[in-house]
């Protein structure tokens, strides 16, 4: 398992490598898909600023510290894109035939097909997510500990390890039902539309479902509260804000069990 | 090598995928029915043989290529390739087998053909020192030279093939699934690869599988042939026996050089077409032979092309 894990993350390397440099064969296309995404990911940031500034913050955060919790979910976003696009895209990898490709080959699916159609245009995210997180904390700074960048870290992991396991779910589905595409298109822009706020500013009963359905709020908004120092602010108590890596693994194992069964069905159905 | 006994395997699909029912219910209720791919088979393919599979389209033959691969679990029956259950040691199976889908690329479009083996090299786990001598050896043995530094994009079709050849040998399998590997080539390219396929089978003893609607290249490479029809084996045997076997009208066709007519001394060529029944070739060629010289004789309607033709015909009508 342990080995096998290795060869994963070796062969993600190899993906990244290559994708990059197939990329790069397109340079015009190349920095235009990057910046198209960057600009999406600012200006939707820019849209929020405006309408928050004019309060002064939402649903009692201030307008630096929803920035830097939206830069967070721009980098996971950013991440899931380009590192994970073959996930993202399962359900065209299913039609066009290439998961027979994957599976003549000694490899688990999960191994070969994240990065596997990587797309480097997920870098604009990721670096409008960084500019957000720092215009962020030059807004609103924190007090900074030593413990802070590490869980800034885990919480950037955990809430990848979140998004990515809908996509799964999502992915996995097109072993039943084909094309996907949109349903991953509207988890990713609900997700991305939710975020754009705290979750404090949501109606109790939303709270509850983007903390136990679809756990987004653990992807920036809880782990948030001890970067801030808010403990003891939220109406589930304090433990959720220490939940985002165990919530993460959580739910990729989970994405992970229904993933499994879909390549199962695959196998035992063929053509869909 | 591959053992398949009995094998069998079923597709459940929707009856009428257009039919939206009245006020579009239909499409909420979905009628499935249940397809038989491939229906109780059993065959054998032994070590460093290569084996044709020839059937219409729809035939089931890239299901069988599935079942082998381990892609799909049969429905019923047994299956082995090198003594492993493909369904339940697919990976396994998997380190020994290369396959070329002529239709499905597994090259990386823009990248160099070398780092598209260099993801393959992790894939199969293949040694650093294994790897690079074997590319270097394939490199050659497939001409491609500094083709290797180029992306697909740049090469034609097929040194493309040639390519996706390589990448299915880098692990040194031992059983070769050819899935319409000349699809598009010219002469040339079709007559290279062929020669190419079949020095492995004889050099280096790799059993291979090849399915493909060209069947000169069956003829060319295999040795034995699988006839696929709706999911059932119609014949499996030698090409030669096939041949022989079958019911299709030949005629020998000899270019005789006779005397001119208005008794000068020059000749005219004439072109003689003369069916070929049980025997009686000799007794055609005497009186050819006594009429003038004989300057070429060939025989035509028993290519087996031909032969597969009039079989396909006859079982669809």
């Amino acid at each position: 398992m342990g080995k096998e894990l290795l060869i994963s993350i070796h062969l993600q390397w190899a993906y990244l490598r290559i994708g990059v440099k197939s990329a790069l064969q397109y340079r015009i296309n190349f920095i235009g898909g990057v910046m198209s995404l960057l600009l999406h990911s600012l200006l939707a940031a820019l849209g929020g600023i405006v309408l928050i500034d004019r309060f002064g913050g939402v649903g009692n955060w201030e307008l630096g510290q929803i920035i830097f919790m939206f830069g967070i979910t721009r980098i996971q976003a950013g991440v899931i894109y380009s590192v994970f696009r073959g996930i993202v895209r399962w359900d065209g990898l299913v039609q066009e035939g290439l998961v027979d490709r994957y599976l003549v080959r000694p490899r688990g699916l999960l191994a070969q097909s994240p990065g596997a159609d990587f797309d480097i245009s997920g870098l604009g995210p990721i670096m409008a997510g960084f500019g957000l997180m720092i215009y962020g904390v030059t807004l609103s700074p924190p007090v900074w500990t030593w413990w802070l960048i590490p869980w800034i870290g885990v919480v950037l992991v955990s809430g990848t390890m979140i998004q990515l396991s809908l996509t799964m779910i999502i992915g996995a589905s097109a072993f039943y039902n084909v094309k996907m595409g949109q349903a991953t298109n509207a988890v990713e822009r609900t997700q991305w539309q939710m975020n754009l706020f705290p979750a404090s500013a949501y109606s109790l009963v939303l709270q509850g479902i983007i903390t136990v359905g679809l756990p987004w709020a653990f992807m920036a908004f809880y782990p948030s509260h001890l970067i801030y120092n808010r403990a003891g602010d939220g109406p589930f108590g304090d433990t959720v804000l220490y939940l985002a890596p165990a919530v993460g693994a959580l739910a990729f194992t989970i994405g992970y069990i229904v993933w499994r069964l879909g390549t199962r069905r695959y196998q035992g159905l063929g053509g869909m | 090598m591959i053992v398949a006994k009995n094998l069998s395997r079923q597709y459940r699909v929707q009856k009428d995928a257009l039919n939206t029912g009245r006020f579009g219910f239909g499409l909420a209720r979905r009628e499935m029915e249940t397809v038989d791919a491939i229906k109780n088979i059993s065959f054998t393919i032994n070590k460093a043989e290569a084996v044709g599979l020839i059937g219409l389209n729809g035939a089931g033959k890239s299901t069988l290529l599935k079942l082998v691969t381990g892609v799909l679990v049969p429905s019923n029956g047994e299956l082995t390739v090198n003594g492993l259950d493909p369904s339940e040691d697919r990976k396994k199976v998997a380190r020994d087998i290369g396959v070329v889908f002529g239709h499905r690329s597994q090259l990386w479009w823009d990248a160099p053909l070398k780092d598209s083996m260099e993801v393959l090299r992790m894939i199969y786990s293949v040694g650093k020192a294994d790897y690079e001598r074997r590319l270097s050896e394939l490199v050659e043995l497939l001409q491609l030279g500094d083709l290797i530094l180029r992306a697909p994009r740049q090469l034609s079709l097929g040194q493309r093939v040639r390519g996706e050849i390589l990448a299915s040998l880098l692990h040194s399998p031992k059983l070769l699934i050819l899935d319409e590997p000349t699809v598009g080539l010219d002469i040339i390219a079709k007559a290279r690869i062929r020669t190419l396929i079949r020095s492995l089978i004889d050099d280096e003893g790799v059993t291979v599988i090849l399915a493909s609607h060209e069947v000169s290249d069956i003829e060319e490479i295999c040795e034995r042939t699988i006839l696929i029809h709706e999911g059932e084996i119609l014949y499996e045997g030698t090409i030669d026996e096939l041949k022989s076997g079958a019911d299709v009208e030949r005629s020998l066709v000899l270019e005789v050089s006779v005397p001119a007519e208005d008794g000068s001394d020059s000749v005219e060529v004439r072109e003689m077409t003369v069916p070929l029944t049980g025997g009686n070739t000799a007794a055609i060629l005497e009186k050819a032979a006594s009429s003038g010289t004989v300057s070429d004789a060939r025989v035509t309607g028993g290519s087996l092309e031909a032969i597969l033709a009039k079989l396909f015909d006859k079982i669809t009508s």
